[in-house]
């Protein structure tokens, strides 16, 4: 259903993307023109206004369809316009007095050239992409190159049972024809990637790239390393395996780009300031004044990856604030960085001593402090992920999937909706590990964590409760949507091949589901999942049975 | 346990039929509320009580009617006084910042947006803003 709505909204964005890309069309035509009074320095104070108004407003929107670079450009000439417009307004009969000849001819260029943008700017968001929101679908879109069309069949099958939608070409050139999304991940050929000789990184740059190919060799890895691949898979390609390890360079990629930020200071135009910079680079961002009754609620409705905190407040001191929020169990691992003006190494220290973790003196640039917090962000959310996650699937650990679904059963009494509460568990698993081994029956288990990831959606929870059993929260999710979800999920399941001792072989699950809300207690609605699970294993395995209330 | 109104209803006054257009699917398609949107601050008045906005977004720079001047009209209906507003600006001087804050505005949200995160995004300020208010 999640697809439906994914789909749609993109073909919309699509549209209106390109119906921007016409209105930008014709306003560069205006602005082409007055690009050449401007660098002839015969431009008038209302063709001056026209630019500042026209480049404002594409500073402003170009990037929201897709055309980051246009508006970043629009921003920086309306920037240097904006001087000119002000002259204007002091009755200055030409604004451009105090622009000297080299500098109006290049302005004037430049307006001249913003066309360069819109055509160069068939990056179309990849954001879009790369983040959904909470209410779209959670698959990926990976990016096959692959010149053979029966290879390509098999991955595009085979990654579709993890959950991955794939747009296939057959080489650079019919992508860069398209006008679709950049997709998260790409997987090339490796003999069309060495063929490349650079091209595909210089596209794709930041993005992971995966080659498959038949030749095994160091030499032949060496060559793929070296230029900038992230991974090779030998053929036949091991699918759960391949599919585990795309499914890592995207989490990692994910939680890279991520994060979230509680900002406690009491200069509040300066906050502001930080927070509009960390939200303009994807980070999730809340601001607090230094006030030790708003910040403990704060932290508990928002839970940060960390926290930035002025050390010297009015009347407050960052750091027995830190101490405070210290003697709180939960939060005696959050990180907490002090912003300050100090930079005093020994007094740093001091106030290192006293709770604190890091530095960051101010004054500090933009870029520095986007820098910084994502690496922080990245570093918090892995410490935070060896802890509470199962080493083997990554999924949360049995006590803190409880704990989730305790606080999402709160939740449904607060928000008044209902969420589902499922037990899985793998069928004959025993079997599995007799006849083939405890490494395939490891492969197994990481292959269905793999597969809920992908197809539950970002909000939901998901835990290993047990050795082969999961626990699966779904928020506001109503019980025949869940059903109907998780029947997709067995049946995928169990279509998924693995490989074993003796040969290939397939393996069911079998799920029983409650809701959330009908039971007074979280407790209780484990316990019913529970039984229905029983209840599914009594009766035949391999599907979903609903609580009977 | 503090009752957290849902959010259903949301005023979108923004002179570009552009910006208009790709907020309806950012905000009804993607975020699933009801969305009104007006192509000026006057249009925004006339249409308010009927529509009875929950929260409202607002353009700053718009001709005529700014957004400022817009919500001060909004302030100045007993029934909006309270109303959450939102401006949408494409500056992020840290001094304008605080002014549109200092004109009763919850939050501050930077053009471009992406059109993707941009429900979460006011659902998050609709939480925050419940909260504290």
């Amino acid at each position: 259903m999640s697809d439906v709505i994914t789909s749609n909204v993109s073909a919309k964005l699509d549209g209106l993307r390109q119906r921007f890309r016409e209105k930008a069309v014709h306003e560069f035509e205006v602005l082409c023109s007055i690009g050449q009074a401007v660098a002839s320095q015969t431009a008038d104070c209302e063709q001056l206004a026209h630019a500042d108004h026209s480049l404002h407003r594409l500073a402003g929107s170009a990037g929201t369809f897709g055309f980051s670079s246009l508006g970043e450009e629009a921003r920086r000439l309306e920037l240097l316009v904006k001087p000119a417009v002000d002259l204007c307004k002091t009755g200055a009969d030409s604004g451009l007095a105090n622009l000297d000849d080299e500098m109006a001819r290049d302005f004037g260029q430049r307006l001249q050239s913003l066309q360069d943008f819109l055509d160069a700017g068939g990056e179309p968001t990849t954001r879009v992409v790369a983040k959904p929101p909470e209410s779209a679908s959670n698959e990926p879109l990976v990016l096959v190159i692959e010149p053979d069309a029966a290879q390509a069949d098999n991955l595009v099958s085979g990654l579709g049972l993890y959950g991955y939608r794939v747009q296939l070409v057959e080489d650079l050139q019919q992508w860069q024809a398209g006008s679709a999304p950049t997709p998260p991940l790409v997987i090339v050929r490796d003999q069309v990637f060495l063929a490349g000789g650079g091209r595909l990184n210089e596209t794709f740059a930041d993005l992971p790239i995966v080659c498959i190919g038949a030749t095994d060799c160091y030499r032949h890895r060496y060559a793929l390393a070296n230029e900038g691949a992230d991974a090779f898979f030998c053929e036949p390609l091991n699918l759960p395996l391949f599919a585990n390890h795309l499914d890592n360079l995207l989490t990692d990629r994910a939680d890279a780009e991520s994060g979230r930020v509680l900002i406690v200071d009491d200069d509040q135009e300066l906050m502001e300031h930080y927070s509009l910079v960390l939200s303009a680079g994807g980070i999730r961002v809340k601001t607090v004044i230094g006030d030790p009754g708003l910040l403990l609620p704060a932290l508990s409705e928002f839970r940060p990856d960390i926290l930035l905190m002025d050390l010297q407040m009015e009347d407050i001191s960052g750091m027995a604030l830190a101490r405070m929020l210290r003697f709180e169990p939960e939060w005696l691992s959050l990180p907490i960085i002090y912003l300050s003006a100090e930079s005093d190494r020994e007094r740093q220290l001091e106030a290192l001593a006293r709770g604190g973790d890091d530095f960051l003196t101010k004054p500090l640039s933009d870029s520095f402090l986007l820098r910084t917090i994502r690496v922080r962000c990245y570093r918090a959310k892995q410490l935070n992920n060896l802890v509470s996650r199962d080493s083997m699937t990554g999924l949360l650990k049995h006590s803190l999937v409880k704990s989730e679904a305790a606080s999402e059963h709160a939740r449904c009494e607060r928000m008044g909706y209902d969420s589902a509460i499922a037990m899985l568990d793998l069928d004959h698993f025993k079997r599995v590990n007799d006849s083939h081994g405890h490494r395939a029956g490891d492969v197994v288990i990481k292959g269905l964590a793999n597969l809920l990831r992908r197809r539950l959606r970002k909000t939901d929870v998901i835990g290993r409760y047990g050795g082969e059993e999961f626990m699966v929260v779904l928020p506001d999710c109503p019980m025949g949507q869940a059903e109907l979800l998780l029947n997709d999920v067995c049946k995928d399941f169990s279509k998924i091949a693995f490989e074993g001792k003796s040969g290939e072989f397939n393996v069911s699950l079998s799920v029983g589901l409650a809701s959330l809300a009908s039971y007074g207690h979280p407790e209780e609605a484990i316990e019913a999942a529970d039984r229905a699970l029983y209840e599914r294993k009594r009766s035949g395995r391999n599907g979903v049975t609903v609580a009977f209330q | 346990m503090m009752q957290v109104e849902a959010l259903e209803r949301i005023m979108l006054v923004e002179d570009e039929e552009d910006i208009r257009a790709v907020a309806e699917v950012a905000l009804e398609s993607v975020g699933g509320f009801t969305l009104k949107t007006c192509s000026s601050g006057h249009e925004a008045l006339e249409a308010i009580e009927k529509f009875a906005p929950q929260l409202v977004i607002l353009d700053v720079m718009m001709p005529g009617m700014d957004g400022p001047e817009t919500l001060r009209g909004i302030r100045e209906l007993a029934d909006f006084a309270g109303t959450p507003a939102v401006f949408m600006t494409a500056k992020v001087q840290s001094d304008e910042i605080a002014s549109y804050l200092a004109e009763g505005a919850v939050d501050v949200i930077p053009k471009p947006f992406d059109p993707m995160t941009l429900a979460s995004q006011i659902l998050e300020i609709w939480r925050s803003s419940r909260f504290i208010g």
